[in-house]
């Protein structure tokens, strides 16, 4: 049968790619198992005991065992391994998304920043808020229209209460009004007006 | 997620606790966060806040007081965030309802601000300006019983 695989180049060239993905399997947890944090070390230590000779036999044939399967079945784990790979690039992607209240559906109007800040006059009687454009926060306003750049536009939004909203789909506990930041129709910025 | 402790709120001279958070957004908005020091306040600040005003220029809502941790057992007041009003500052950007629980405690959950107590009262702001008031009675919850609770969730004694 063995002469037989040697003399067929296509099953050779096929099982001689299982060695190396073994390899790979075998370097990629060697480096692991070396790069363990220092917490996961001393749990083990304090949790190791000696393994007994049916452990360490049973320890060995599972790893027979998979060495077979993967030295058949590598398309299987080569598939596997950029699907891991795969995996971990979107989660990036995801983490890496700011984090916005607003999201297209609640966009309004485009708005001009001076009529957004006509329309935002901070008065309070007894004197403990700033009498300019978004009061306390104008500090946030200020650094919200900073990031402007030419060709990007200011939307007035509205979140009603109760809305499933933004990056983590939470309800909006209550009415929500501000301002985004949208360039080329995405929302890369956002300034909070008012919420609860 | 443990009970998280309550900021005050003083209105009509009545001291109320809160199940609201104020300040939350206005952190958001200047990325500001404050240090943690323990599970029962994950924002790591405490404020107390007063509603003033009168019946011609309307009721608002102020923060009157703060002390928050900037890191490890060291604490910063409201002059921290609001170096020109360290008096207190009127809370504009507040549109939304403060429960204040009233009354004793009528279930323990531990987490958030889910406990119930026996009334809650709610205060609707618009920028800060309360706009109504509402008060809400509650009960404390049945106990459900085990016919009601999935097989695996039943306790097994013979007297259940």
């Amino acid at each position: 049968m063995i002469e037989a695989l040697l003399s067929n180049k296509l099953a050779l060239a096929y099982f001689s790619v299982g060695p190396i993905i073994l390899i790979y399997f075998g370097i990629k947890s060697w480096i692991e198992y070396r790069e363990r944090s220092d917490f996961i070390k001393s749990v083990q230590e304090m949790m190791g005991t000696k393994a007994t000779l049916k452990d360490q036999i049973k320890t060995y044939a599972m790893y027979f065992i998979a060495g077979l399967i993967v030295l058949v079945a590598w398309p299987v784990f080569v598939a596997w391994v950029f699907y891991e790979k795969y995996k971990e690039y979107r989660d990036m992607l995801e983490r890496r998304k700011p984090k916005f209240f607003c999201t297209n559906e609640y966009l309004i109007r485009k708005i001009s920043a001076i009529k957004a800040e006509q329309d935002s006059l901070v008065i309070d009687p007894l004197g403990m808020a700033p009498s300019i454009p978004f009061g306390h926060l104008n500090t946030a306003w200020c650094e919200f229209l900073a990031k402007i750049e030419e060709g990007d536009d200011i939307w007035l939004y509205e979140i009603p209460k109760g809305s499933i909203t933004g990056k983590d789909h939470n309800r909006a506990t209550s009415l929500m009004r501000g301002y985004a930041h949208v360039r080329r129709k995405k929302i890369i910025g956002e300034f909070v007006r008012q919420s609860g | 997620m443990t009970a998280q402790s309550m900021e005050s709120l003083v209105f009509n001279g009545e001291r109320l606790r809160m199940c609201t958070t104020p300040l939350d957004i206005y952190l958001v908005q200047r990325g500001i966060r404050f240090h943690s020091e323990t599970t029962a306040n994950w924002r790591g600040y405490d404020g107390s806040w007063e509603i003033k005003g009168s019946e011609e220029l309307g009721y608002r809502l102020y923060l009157v007081e703060l002390s928050a941790s900037i890191e490890y057992k060291k604490y910063v007041g409201l002059d921290y965030l609001f170096p020109d009003y360290p008096n207190g500052i009127f809370a504009h950007w507040f549109t939304g309802e403060i429960r204040c629980p009233r009354g004793d405690r009528l279930h323990y959950v531990h987490g958030g601000y889910a406990s119930i107590y026996e009334e809650d009262l709610f205060l609707e702001f618009h920028e800060g300006v309360l706009k109504g008031s509402r008060v809400v009675k509650n009960e404390a919850p049945k106990p459900i019983a085990q016919e009601d609770l999935p097989w695996f969730l039943r306790s097994g004694g013979k007297n259940d």
